[in-house]
């Protein structure tokens, strides 16, 4: 069975770059604004995470990627582009041979991302065939392959097993072995260790780490958890309201945060030498993105260095050498 | 003439001396398994397997475990949800294990122990307004009707920092802060000695937990209260607990004061699960304990057999033919091991 | 209560359909209230000089045998079929409710004897089982009622066992227990309003199946008798009349009899909207 050709450049350097992107929600109660001009890069083989309160926008970046949108979502501006291939005008079809094969998404939830009615080994098997990367003859046993290079023990007999019959780990072992199952060149994980026991947690995003510097992915993880973003990822963007506020390498972040709302993030987290006393919340709370007059940073009326100068559209960039940014007119 | 010994602790805000405010002895919780009509002895699951600790007055004693570990149906127990099916709970000197759960709400005693609960688990009824959930252990516990109920409730709000505005609200209509808030005015309006939080915070955005953990921290300094803090994220745990308990399998493996376990470990499986905890800033990649395979079964488990035994990396024989008990490694730790890594810090 | 009235003006206006089936509902209601009154004819004066007249201006909906004006008929049977409809339901939504919820929350024995029960009767198929009841105790209205709500009794029964079940182990339940609650307090304080939306779409569909199960009782005759005034008598009445021509005396009540059905059904959804605070703001 012949492979079919790729639409996607493995190679293309960034293999992802978002510019500007714009995205909005038409609902009951009015038109969200959920992204506001947000831009991000990604290397092959970078690891970047996403980090962000509830309602910062991160899923919606994600699922936007993947081109996999609310029917109720807009475009509203700007562009994604993964591997040359621009994913907002391209085909449907196209998209399809895309997810799944070229760029990958891990869930929350495993156990409610699974097929419930379908053993795990034919799950794998389902994408495998489905990618063209293998015949029917070879799909179970590539999927056996897969469960044990995640670590799953007794692969063989785990594969006939259904979702229910397996822990939350193992499940969420299972997700990454379905994502991972046709070598994608991106892997976007949301959230996947929320809920899982800490002892889970460090294993699986252990198992995410070793796997993909092995097959030189990039990976794109979306967490709330600074601590977890610290540990795996080379790149933390912050997202606030819809916009990114400032991405930096991981050490400077922590060492040198540039954005106001970092460093509140930051002195909010709970580390190992913290007291009580020292946590700083973030004031005020996240403006209602229903608003037509939001302004033009949507982090201004929690940020105690406003002035003017911050109603100025749009928002200054300050880019710095090592491929990071800060958005703001104050940077710290 | 010789001086009196000086601690070089800090003096908690607990009176050690003084009766505990709680205190388990030997508590059990097992479930019996499978049809027990022909067969010779049924098999149980042990949930809890005796459990031994204590709570003094105004002290935060915290309970860290992972799922499965019984911490659900100790606390379950203690707050006389669920009868226990061993052991005894003395709550300020009264035996309070042996009154059954089905009656215990009509006791005097069902007012001095209650819950705030993650507000993620609908911990509140979705049909009912913030005043009405604040209102229902005033009027079930209290008597209360009228207009001294509408002024407890208003005071219950402004305690936990709760907008008198919202109290007309449903659940859905409010954030994830102003539910912990309703939440906790709720517990603390009857006027509680004993509040158990169980995972109150974990549901909540970073910034919205700081709030929340001072709020907690200030109630506690005002109300006189003691706490029972469970929770899974070890980083919270640290700030605001003053005693830890760490569980495994239904027993407490370890226990000592929060610095303690933290810097000093001294069982195998609190230094895996420190070691698993991602710290912002810290690398602990390298120096992380696997804990390889799966936990033991909880049925009808070998009393001979350490719990850990398996996926410890300090396992010997002996591990799987005595069962190690309690003993004290000074400073207030107690640790169930027998090979215990005393003396040595976290990062040796 | 006026945030309850805001919101039900909200959900009328969002849904046309709705608000159509409200106002056919009250206008059958006010026909069940002033029938008497408003009825052109005494339903029930035979004038057989005037009989099977077709519709016309001085009788809207014609006559039938005997000469009594149907649409006279017609409107003071709403009375009776509305009356039937409504206390059946209302008592086989009140005890199947109450059975149910307690079966799934409690479990155990009364989860078992409740189950029986409601496994017996749906056992039979429940028009027959009707009929078996009416025609052992006379055909009564009272009966009717009875019979009505006996088979209709499951199915909130099942519905509520169900949702008793699963919120059974829900936090605030706990936390009801935590400030004192008994545990049939906790059932009709704290569950019983959570299930009340789902439980209101089945209620006015049972209000269709009991129009329609009065009806066909009468219309095979073990139901009301004649010479009362009920839809399901006057279809049957007129069936045998559609062969010779006489097309209005069974069509007329079978229509209203349709359109009753359907505003019923129709109202569920707008009902559930209504009482689901989900769906406020």
């Amino acid at each position: 069975m012949s492979v079919v050709p790729s639409k996607v450049d493995r190679g293309a350097v960034p293999l992802l770059r978002v510019e500007d992107l714009s995205i909005e929600f038409r609902t009951r109660n009015g038109t969200v604004r959920a992204l506001d001009r947000l831009s991000l890069t990604l290397r092959r083989g970078e690891t970047m995470a996403l980090v962000g309160e509830s309602g910062s926008g991160k899923s919606v970046t994600a699922y936007a990627v993947m081109g996999i949108n609310d029917p109720a979502a807009r475009v509203t501006g700007g562009s994604i582009v993964f591997g040359g291939l621009d994913v907002l005008a391209a085909e449907p079809k196209v998209l399809d041979e895309v997810r799944g094969r070229e760029v990958a998404i891990i869930f929350q939830n495993p156990r409610a991302a699974l097929n419930p009615i379908r053993p795990v080994g034919r799950q794998i098997a389902d994408i495998l065939l489905r990618h063209g990367n293998v015949t029917a003859a070879q799909a179970p046993e590539r999927a056996v392959e897969m469960l044990a290079t995640v670590r799953i023990p007794d692969p063989k007999r785990r594969a006939a097993s259904y979702p229910f019959e397996l822990s939350g780990g193992m499940c969420q072992r299972v997700m990454i072995a379905l994502a991972l199952a046709c070598e994608p060149a991106l892997l976007i994980a949301d959230e996947p260790t929320t809920g899982l026991d800490i002892t889970t947690q460090a294993v699986i995003m252990d198992l995410i780490a070793e796997l993909a510097a092995a097959h030189h992915m990039a990976t794109l993880l979306i967490t709330h958890d600074l601590g977890l973003a610290s540990e795996y990822c080379d790149t933390i963007a912050v997202m606030h309201a819809g916009q990114v506020v400032e991405i930096a390498p991981t050490a400077r972040l922590f060492g040198e945060p540039r954005h106001p709302y970092t460093a509140k993030l930051i002195a909010a987290t709970p580390g190992s030498r913290t007291r009580l006393e020292t946590l700083a919340s973030v004031p005020g709370s996240l403006p209602d993105l229903r608003r037509d007059d939001l302004p033009a940073c949507r982090y201004s009326a929690r940020c105690e260095r406003y002035d003017d100068r911050c109603a100025a559209t749009p928002v200054p960039h300050h880019v710095f050498g090592d491929g990071a940014f800060v958005a703001c007119a104050h940077p710290l | 003439m010789r001086s009196p010994a000086v601690t070089a602790a800090p003096e908690p805000l607990v009176e050690p001396l003084v009766e505990p405010l709680v205190e388990v002895v030997g508590l059990r919780k097992l479930y019996a398994l499978g049809s027990q009509t022909w067969r010779a002895a049924p098999s149980h699951l042990h949930a809890v397997a005796g459990v031994d600790f204590a709570i003094a007055r105004g002290e935060t004693v915290g309970l860290v475990g992972e799922s499965g570990c019984g911490k659900s149906t100790l606390v379950r127990m203690l707050t006389r949800l669920i009868d226990p099916t061993g052991g005894s709970i003395r709550f300020d000197g009264k035996e309070i294990g042996s009154m059954p759960a089905r009656s215990f709400g009509r006791r005097p005693e069902r007012a001095q122990i209650q819950t705030v609960f993650q507000d993620a688990t609908d911990s509140l009824n979705p049909r009912y307004t913030a005043f009405r959930a604040i209102a229902d252990p005033l009027r079930r516990l209290r008597r209360l009707s009228g207009k001294a109920l509408r002024a407890r409730v208003g005071e219950l709000a402004q305690l936990t920092g709760l907008p008198s505005e919202l109290l007309g609200r449903f659940p859905h209509q409010l954030s994830g802060g102003q539910k912990a808030r309703v939440g906790i005015a709720r517990a603390i309006a009857v006027e509680p000695r004993l509040l158990v939080l169980d995972e109150p915070t974990s549901a909540l955005d970073v910034s919205v937990q700081v709030v929340i953990l001072q709020l907690l921290d200030d109630l506690k300094r005002r109300l006189g209260l003691s706490y029972l803090f469970v929770s899974h994220d070890l980083n919270v745990v640290r700030l605001i607990c003053d005693r830890i308990l760490v569980m495994y399998l239904g027993r407490i493996v370890e226990s000592g004061p929060a610095e303690v376990i933290f810097n000093a470990p001294a069982h195998p499986y609190t230094r895996a699960l420190l070691s698993a905890v991602p710290t912002p800033g810290v690398s602990s990649r390298d120096t992380r304990i696997p804990l390889p395979g799966d936990p033991r079964s909880p049925i009808d488990p070998d009393p001979n057999t350490c719990p850990l035994y398996g996926r410890c990396f300090r396992s010997a024989p002996r591990c799987s033919t005595e069962m190690p008990s309690p003993r004290n490694m000074g400073g207030g730790q107690t640790v169930s091991c027998h090979f215990p890594l005393a003396l040595q810090g976290l990062m040796t | 209560m006026t945030e309850a009235l805001r919101h039900a003006r909200y959900v009328l206006s969002e849904n046309p359909v709705t608000t159509f089936a409200f106002g056919l509902f009250t206008f059958l209601v006010l026909c069940a209230i002033f029938g008497p009154s408003i009825a052109p004819y005494d339903p029930l004066a035979s004038d057989t000089a005037q009989a099977l007249h077709p519709p016309s201006l001085a009788h809207l909906f014609g006559t039938d045998q005997l000469g009594r004006d149907i649409l006279s008929r017609v409107i003071v049977a709403t009375r009776l079929d509305l009356g039937i409809a409504v206390t059946s339901v209302v008592l086989a939504f009140g005890f199947g409710t109450l059975a149910g919820l307690a079966a799934g929350y409690f479990g155990g024995w009364t989860d078992r004897i409740i189950g029986r029960v409601v496994d017996t009767i749906m056992a039979f198929p429940l028009f027959v089982l009707a009929m078996g009841i009416v025609a052992a105790l006379g055909n009564t209205v009272a009966n009717i009622v009875y019979a009505t709500a006996i088979i209709n009794l499951p199915i909130y029964a099942r519905l509520a066992r169900t949702e008793g079940n699963v919120r059974r182990e829900a936090g605030f339940v706990e936390a009801a227990r935590l400030s004192g609650n008994s545990e049939t307090r906790i059932l009709l304080t704290q569950l019983l309003p959570n299930i009340m939306p789902l439980m209101m779409v089945q209620v006015s569909l049972t209000l269709g199946y009991a129009i329609l199960n009065a009806a066909g009782l009468s219309f095979i005759g073990l139901g009301v008798r004649p010479p009362t005034a009920e839809w399901g008598i006057m279809v049957a009445d007129g069936a045998s009349n559609i062969v010779s021509g006489e097309w209005w005396i069974a069509l007329f009540p079978g229509l209203v009899l349709m359109a009753a059905v359907f505003c019923f059904n129709l109202m569920g959804d707008g009902l559930r909207d209504m009482v689901d605070p989900r769906q406020r703001t």
